[in-house]
């Protein structure tokens, strides 16, 4: 068998789907679910631009078979409507064109749950992991700066 | 995208994954933990296998356990599964300079050490301890010592790697040169462990594949500083002949060994 059925649940919705054993956990989620927030970039794990959440983990979505991902829970960026570090990138222009944000607010989301006290060495570490090619860094790092001061002062 | 088709199998456990490779005899097979470096270079028509054996779903590859004065680090255990848990300093200093963050949370340490890729600088505190590699073949189970690891053949698993819980926590130095930024290939990586009384050094990105050698350590252990002409003559005592390639020219690989080594003689008079 050079295909497989797997079911994974994306943004708490349970999807069972047909995928080809090479195809990437980046093709299936936006070619036979129509994520395409989940963006292609390097498709090598270098840029970051595909990142997503896989059981509350950030991974390159360019760097993981759909068939590995059968029976996990998945958040892309529509998982994220509405919350407050999505605003919070638009307020502080963390972006620019916009094409490398939703994998910039996967991975700075995980960031900010995973390690509320994150230190400066951390946040680095963590950002290292995306390309912005509009060099947008400083800004992305002051808002996730921002929102891990809110949260350790408000909870 | 991948364009050729394979089988793939998770097998869930050693049992199941040697009746795959049995049954599998006359096909070309591949074994993935983190699977990234197949995903990579697949793309490039770089690997070919007809069956992909997974292997992190056998819970012996999952394993990071300190058992018997021994620590247990299974194939398919993540790089940042090991930055985080820091069962082993030295080993955590160089995996958090593999990839970036994100990279290692699907980068396993059996993957980086059985790389195609001359760097595969994981194995280099391994090399250091001495450790010993948990292999699975169709046959049964071995232990093997790490320098006579690879390469495994495509029905043998690398299922796990052994450390002497002392050289875990032994004191260590490390130096990584890469090119450009700290993300980014190594041209080389040199580590070094205090065994007893005595530093022990391993490279990678000088030769071939990486290396620890009981001649060049004393070598290096004789000297206070790494002139010009000493780094010539620990030159003589690599295994292989230095790399030469289109990332690095032979000298300028030796002028960072030397670089490295300094580095360390140096900080180790200081800590002294």
């Amino acid at each position: 068998m050079t295909s497989n059925m797997i079911t994974v649940t994306v943004n708490g919705i349970k999807k069972t789907l047909a995928v080809r054993n090479a195809a990437t956990l980046l093709h299936a989620l936006r070619n036979n679910l129509g994520f395409t927030s989940v963006k292609p970039g390097c498709h090598n794990g270098d840029c970051g631009s595909c990142t997503v959440l896989v059981n509350n983990v950030p991974y390159n979505a360019c760097q993981m078979l759909a068939v590995e991902a059968d029976g996990s829970d998945i958040t892309t960026i529509e998982g994220l409507s509405d919350t407050v570090l999505q605003k919070a990138f638009m307020d502080n222009w963390a972006i620019q064109c916009g094409y490398c944000t939703p994998g910039y607010i996967m991975n700075s989301y995980a960031l900010i749950h995973n390690y509320p006290d994150a230190d400066e060495r951390t946040i680095d570490e963590w950002l290292d992991s995306n390309i912005c090619r509009c060099t947008g860094y400083q800004e992305i790092k002051q808002t996730v700066k921002n929102e891990l001061a809110k949260r350790r002062n408000y909870g | 995208m991948i364009d050729f088709d394979f089988e793939y199998y998770c097998p869930r456990s050693i049992k199941e994954a040697q009746k795959i490779i049995v049954s599998n005899k006359e096909k070309r097979k591949m074994f993935a933990g983190g699977a990234t470096e197949f995903i990579s270079r697949a793309r490039m028509h770089e690997l070919n296998p007809e069956i992909l054996i997974d292997l992190k779903g056998i819970p012996d590859c999952n394993t990071l356990m300190e058992q018997e004065n021994k620590l247990i680090i299974g194939s398919a255990v993540s790089l940042n599964q090991i930055v985080d848990s820091n069962p082993f300093p030295l080993l955590t200093e160089v995996c958090r300079a593999i990839g970036n963050r994100t990279a290692r949370n699907k980068i396993t340490i059996g993957g980086n050490i059985l790389s195609s890729l001359p760097y595969k600088e994981a194995i280099l505190p391994f090399l250091l301890a001495d450790s010993e590699a948990v292999i699975a073949t169709s046959d049964g189970i071995e232990q093997r010592k790490i320098n006579a690891l690879s390469p495994l053949s495509d029905s043998e698993m690398l299922i796990q790697l052994h450390v002497d819980q002392k050289y875990a926590q032994a004191p260590y130095q490390y130096k990584r040169k890469t090119k450009q930024s700290n993300i980014n290939y190594p041209i080389v990586t040199a580590a070094a462990l205090l065994l007893e009384d005595d530093w022990r050094y391993a490279f990678s990105g000088v030769c071939g594949s990486p290396f620890c050698e009981e001649e060049l350590n004393s070598a290096i252990n004789s000297l206070s500083s790494v002139t010009e002409e000493a780094m010539g003559q620990l030159v003589a005592y690599m295994p292989k002949k230095v790399l030469n390639d289109m990332n690095a020219s032979r000298e300028f690989r030796i002028y960072l060994c030397r670089a490295a080594l300094n580095q360390m003689l140096k900080e180790r008079k200081a800590m002294s």
